[in-house]
């Protein structure tokens, strides 16, 4: 290949970016309303608010199938205009609902995986700049190149 | 290489998915002077460029922006979705079939060369192409140490994995989990960077960023349509197709293509894969180092219809696992690094099927029976004991079990009524369509498929080479 590089790369374009997805402010609302009910402050780890989402939702959101991500959306919007306590209720139902057999827990596990998978997926990828979470929780993985 | 630059017709076969399969057909019907596409709906990440973050790597590596569940949402389905497809995000193990797995492939579908003896020879070829090793003894991590122990303390048998890697540079520090996300030293034995660098420096041609939608067969030429990641359609043909894009891929094309087949997408398999996690009083670190080392090699397992191994995840996949959301989840997270694990992967017996939606999209019809449950329970329970016999404070067990063994949907046989592919991997309903990726698997063999895929490929790829 005639490639001198220390690691092997094929002649190949890198990779597309999806089409972006819009948020609005309600959907960062209702983002920034769940994230204080899954990842509360708490006195070892930062707030979900400290993270500032809103920069790395489309990382995630963009890559979802459009109907799933649809959905999120709706569900998004409706936290918006939820009191807290009412978002806590529901996660809670969530978890409960979420360990029935069948398809009668069907819905409730899909809705676990993709409101904690949101929150979740956000904050333990340390994304900010000054990284602090991984830190927090003993996790200092790595690879020399 | 860019598309505009590659022919869309011309081509002696276009083969459908980059993975272990795809790659290796590829690699061979290039060697043998046929002039081959290859088409991935994943980009194509290299050392350099494979995403840092357990955000990205979900979101740029996996269909469904990281995860897609069955009806039942009680299985979390991991398939890549990336130039090299599963040999980029696993966990690279390298196991030959035994004689329970390839006798019942054999009562399954009554093909005969479903034997040790008989595939020695591809599975050898491999091996010629993929360096391997099992993980030094002093670069095993505390939770290795805990497999192994508990597998003493309670009389099971256990032995060592066997990984497709090379040079890791342990004794720098390198921590294997991040290689769950692409391996940037280049010491994962992937697909880029064993056949399919070859392959590129012998003339094959490849598009990523390409989804293939629809499939058909006019005048003796297969013709793939689909769409590329940028929205821009395209349209490649050739004198035969390769269809090697999964269980859910393969099944997804030909039924929204139209094939009628009454079995495809049906007999479909994952070895559902349970984690349970154990909290220590002392730091385990499961992260460090070579963080998978063993598998149980216990003959009593076996025949009960699980294995277990020790496993581990980055921070994202391991919250996922737990239970409940807020303080409860913060209690445990915050002692992530005094977290051991084990996971029991179930060789289940119940076929699951493969439809589509009125929008195209793959649904995943897939549950558990009475059968899958009593060896997922008996699993379960070694892990317990496990546990319990080498002082953890307390057992979790995964909030979801996983399927990344993707298998069947096309199933290889001798009856075309109840198989989809033949045993030369021709598909019985169009002659000049191959299956050559673990769809055409039979059953669950209960063990990790990636060696067999890469070896039955070689196989097919003899099938594919004869019509030239």
């Amino acid at each position: 290949m005639g490639n001198n590089n220390k690691y092997i790369k094929l002649p190949l374009p890198d990779y597309q970016e999806p089409k972006k997805t819009v948020f609005t402010r309600a959907h960062l609302k209702g983002v920034e309303k769940l994230g204080r009910v899954v990842m509360p402050e708490d006195s070892d780890f930062p707030a979900f608010s400290e993270i500032g989402a809103e920069k790395y939702l489309n990382r995630m959101v963009d890559y979802m199938y459009e109907d799933d991500k649809s959905a999120i959306l709706i569900i998004l919007k409706l936290f918006s205009i939820m009191p807290q306590i009412i978002i806590k209720w529901t996660m809670s139902l969530i978890e409960t609902g979420a360990k029935w057999q069948g398809m009668l827990g069907a819905p409730f596990r899909m809705l676990r995986i993709a409101l904690k998978g949101l929150i979740f997926t956000v904050y333990y990828s340390d994304v900010t700049e000054n990284q602090t979470i991984h830190s927090k929780i003993g996790y200092d993985a790595k690879i020399v190149m | 290489m860019e598309k505009d630059k590659i022919n869309s017709s011309g081509y002696d076969v276009v083969i459908v998915g980059s993975g272990c399969s795809g790659s290796f057909v590829a690699w061979k019907l290039n060697k043998a002077g046929l002039n081959c596409l290859l088409l991935e709906a994943g980009s194509y990440f290299h050392a350099e460029s494979y995403p840092r973050k357990e955000l990205d790597s979900n979101s740029k590596l996996y269909w469904g922006g990281g995860i897609e569940l069955n009806t039942e949402a009680n299985i979390g389905i991991l398939r890549p979705k990336v130039l090299g497809g599963g040999s980029i995000v696993n966990q690279a193990l390298l196991d030959r079939f035994d004689d329970l797995a390839f006798d019942s492939w054999t009562n399954e579908s009554g093909i005969e060369y479903f034997n040790q003896k008989d595939l020695a020879r591809y599975y050898d070829e491999v091996e010629e192409v993929i360096a391997s090793q099992e993980i030094p003894a002093k670069f095993r991590n505390r939770n290795a140490a805990i497999f192994e122990q508990g597998f003493t303390n309670n009389g099971f048998q256990c032995a060592p994995l066997v990984r497709a890697q090379k040079d890791c540079k342990y004794e720098d520090g390198n921590d294997c989990v991040e290689c769950l996300g692409g391996c940037r030293i280049d010491s994962k034995q992937s697909m880029p960077v064993t056949v399919l660098k070859d392959a590129v420096d012998n003339g094959l041609k490849i598009v990523a960023d390409f989804e293939a939608l629809n499939l058909s067969m006019e005048k003796g030429r297969g013709i793939v349509s689909g769409r590329f990641t940028n929205g821009e359609s395209g349209e490649f043909s050739g004198k035969k197709i390769v269809l090697a894009a999964s269980s859910i891929g393969n099944a997804r094309l030909l039924l929204n293509s139209g094939f009628k087949h009454p079995m495809i997408g049906r007999k479909f398999f994952t070895h559902p894969q349970h984690m349970v996690l154990a909290l220590y009083e002392e730091a385990v670190n499961s992260h460090k180092g070579a963080f998978q080392g063993f598998k149980s090699n216990d003959p009593n397992f076996r025949k009960s219809g699980f294995k277990l191994e020790n496993v581990y995840a980055p921070p994202v996949a391991i919250a996922m696992l737990l239970p409940g959301f807020g303080r409860t989840h913060q209690e445990i997270m915050r002692y992530m690094s005094h977290l051991a694990c084990v996971e029991v992967a179930v060789r289940d017996t119940n076929p699951g099927r493969i439809t589509v939606n009125k929008a195209g999209r793959a649904i995943i019809i897939k549950s558990l029976n009475k059968e899958d449950r009593i060896r997922w329970n008996k699993g379960l329970h070694a892990i317990d004991n496990i546990f319990n016999s080498t002082g953890a404070k307390r057992i979790i067990p995964g909030s979801i079990p996983i399927g990344l063994h993707l298998m069947g949907g096309c199933s290889i046989g001798m009856d075309s009524n109840t198989a989809v592919v033949d045993q030369d991997f021709r598909m019985y309903e169009n002659q000049d369509i191959y299956v050559t990726d673990s769809s055409l698997f039979p059953n669950a063999p209960g063990i990790n498929p990636s060696f067999t895929i890469m070896a039955l490929s070689i196989k097919a790829s003899e099938s594919i080479k004869k019509e030239f």
